[in-house]
This record gives structure tokens, C-alpha cells and sequence, in this order.
């Protein structure tokens, strides 16, 4: 009998761990034109902005467990510090009966670093919760390469 | 310790994560801009007489200030110079013309390369700025480098009493 309530258990783990998920679309890519700068002497004056619907996030979490949270972190791999990410969400997208979302709507800009923090959070499932991206910190300072890095969100349901 | 063993899993079930990743691409372009301010002004040198029959001619010096601004941006590890030309005209024997090229001032940043002080102007390009890297000086006069024409005699027996226009071009290139 307590072997097989540990086995029933364990099942249970499994079957939790594996019927939470998290689905995402929409990569950025984004070519600065040369353009930019107009008047010699100047430095670029702008932000690089995403669409608002860059990217869109899935959350599909267990009945047993409906709460939860989704932080965000990113991964350089070839970057330059000077160029700050910053993400926000800007909808709610879909959520299921009863379900709920905070902060509601947009959120102010979040800064990515490279630890995970806090991005928003809610219950039950969701489809296409919208996020949209800005690069600031651009400057002819910055070799003219092409830079690129991983923003990994991470769904913790509860 | 059964009561642990339950506990501990019934946490274990509690939390459970999923991730994914969106991929961040940001190209920047090569970038090399160079103006001079004030635009489309004419620069007027001439040899001042002396003011006593014996003496020498007195080198004339430009008025005009002009300031030299430049946008530079670049590959990791690569850099730029300036170089300066007569491209309309042949400067005739017995005079030439003398740039001299300040240090950097204004309100820009970056690596914004040594300049060297004094040329002979020719047909040929020579270098006034050298080793820029990425790199802006600023807009408008008081930003960049300031320039200053001068004439110098070389050879009085070839002089003639003439007036002479010539193109200066000033390039940004590649190392």
C-alpha cells in the first residue's frame, strides 16, 4: 500500500509538471539604417521599438495548480552593454472563465538583466498575451556589428 | 518521517516551471558622415603688401573659421582618417597654401583620432585626422575640429600678380 502511494504520487508530480506549459511567437529582429543619421556630427537620437505585439505567450497551467507567475531574464550571446532591453506587455490577450491577469493591460517598461524577475503574473490559462520590446542606449560609440541575445520567460505555475 | 516524505511531495507537485525563449537580433550599420561648417562659404586669402618698399609679403591668414563634422561608426577593431585635397586648380609655383587643423572641441564623443597640426596642401589627399573610431563631434561651428588656410611663399621670383579659386575636398575613409 505506501508503495503504491508513493508511485501515485509521483504520477501525480509528473502529470503536474508536464500539463503546465508555456508557448511563445515572435522572435525580433531589427537592421538599423544608415539613415538614421542624417547631419554629420550628430549621434543616433532614437529608440528601437517593436511592434506591440512582438511577441505572444501561451500559458496553459494544470487545474490543480491555476496560479501563476511569469519572470524574465535574458541570455547574451553576442551583445553590447551599452544597448539596455526593455519589454513591457501591452494587452491581456485571451484568458479562460474566471481567469485573471495582474497588472492589468499594459504594464510599465521592465528592464531585462541577466536575473530573473518578476514580469506579471495570473490564474488559469491565457492565449496571446502581447509584449513588445525597446532597445535604448544606441550610439555610433557601438562597433557596427550584429548583436543578438535570448529572452527567456519562465512560467512558475503554483 | 512519512509525514516529510508526503510533504515533500505534495510541495514538489505545488510548483512546477516552463520556459521559452524569444531570440533578440539588433544589426548596426556602418556609418561615415563629414560636413563642414559654415557650408558654402568661400574662403579668401591674399598676400598683404608691405608696408615699407624691401620688405617682405605678409602671409595672409583665413578669417573664415570653418569647424570640420564628422559622424563615425565602425566595425570592432577597424578605423578612419580625414585626408584633404585640391581637386579644382593647380596651385602655380612660387606660393603654396598651409592647413593647419586643430585638436578636437565640442560636444561630441568617442574615439575621436589625433589630428595633425600642419599640412601642404596638394592635388594629392593627405592626412589631417587620423586613427578615428567610432566617433561624433557634434553639429555646428564650435564642434569638431577647427581649420585654418594660410599661404606661405615659396619661391618669390615666381610670383605673379593674379587670383587663383581652388576645391579643397575632404574625404573620411576607411584604414
Amino acid at each position: 500500500m505506501r508503495n503504491f502511494i508513493i508511485l501515485l504520487l509521483i504520477l501525480l508530480s509528473a502529470f503536474s509538471i508536464k500539463s503546465q506549459s508555456l508557448n511563445i511567437v515572435g522572435s525580433w529582429s531589427i537592421s538599423v539604417p544608415s539613415s538614421s543619421i542624417s547631419e554629420a556630427g550628430n549621434d543616433y537620437n532614437m529608440t528601437l521599438m517593436s511592434p506591440l505585439n512582438q511577441t505572444l505567450l501561451d500559458i496553459s497551467v494544470p487545474v490543480t495548480n491555476i496560479s501563476w507567475r511569469v519572470d524574465i531574464h535574458k541570455q547574451d550571446s553576442f551583445w553590447n552593454a551599452s544597448l539596455i532591453l526593455w519589454v513591457h506587455k501591452t494587452g491581456d490577450g485571451v484568458g479562460a472563465l474566471g481567469s485573471s491577469i495582474l497588472p492589468i493591460g499594459a504594464t510599465p517598461y521592465l528592464q531585462v538583466s541577466n536575473l530573473g524577475q518578476l514580469f506579471f503574473a495570473g490564474t488559469k490559462n491565457y492565449v496571446n498575451i502581447p509584449v513588445q520590446y525597446e532597445i535604448h542606449g544606441l550610439s555610433v560609440l557601438i562597433p557596427s556589428e550584429n548583436y543578438n541575445m535570448s529572452v527567456i520567460y519562465t512560467l512558475i505555475a503554483y | 518521517m512519512k509525514y516529510l516524505f508526503f510533504i515533500f511531495f505534495c510541495g514538489y507537485q505545488q510548483i512546477s516551471f516552463s520556459q521559452a525563449t524569444a531570440n533578440i537580433a539588433v544589426s548596426l550599420p556602418s556609418i561615415a558622415l563629414l560636413d563642414i561648417e559654415q557650408k558654402g562659404g568661400m574662403i579668401n586669402l591674399k598676400f598683404n603688401k608691405p608696408s615699407e618698399a624691401g620688405k617682405a609679403l605678409q602671409n595672409s591668414e583665413s578669417s573664415d573659421i570653418i569647424w570640420l563634422n564628422l559622424t563615425s561608426a565602425l566595425r570592432l577593431g577597424s578605423s578612419r582618417h580625414v585626408s584633404a585635397q585640391i581637386t579644382s586648380g593647380r596651385l602655380l609655383s612660387g606660393y603654396g597654401i598651409i592647413l593647419e587643423t586643430s585638436s578636437f572641441t565640442g560636444a561630441g564623443s568617442g574615439i575621436l583620432g589625433n589630428s595633425v597640426p600642419s599640412i601642404n596642401l596638394s592635388n594629392s589627399p593627405a592626412r589631417i585626422i587620423d586613427n578615428i573610431g567610432g566617433a561624433f563631434t557634434g553639429d555646428g561651428i564650435n564642434n569638431g575640429y577647427k581649420l585654418k588656410f594660410s599661404l606661405i611663399i615659396n619661391d618669390y621670383s615666381l610670383l605673379k600678380g593674379e587670383s587663383n579659386v581652388y576645391a579643397i575636398l575632404f574625404t573620411l575613409t576607411d584604414n
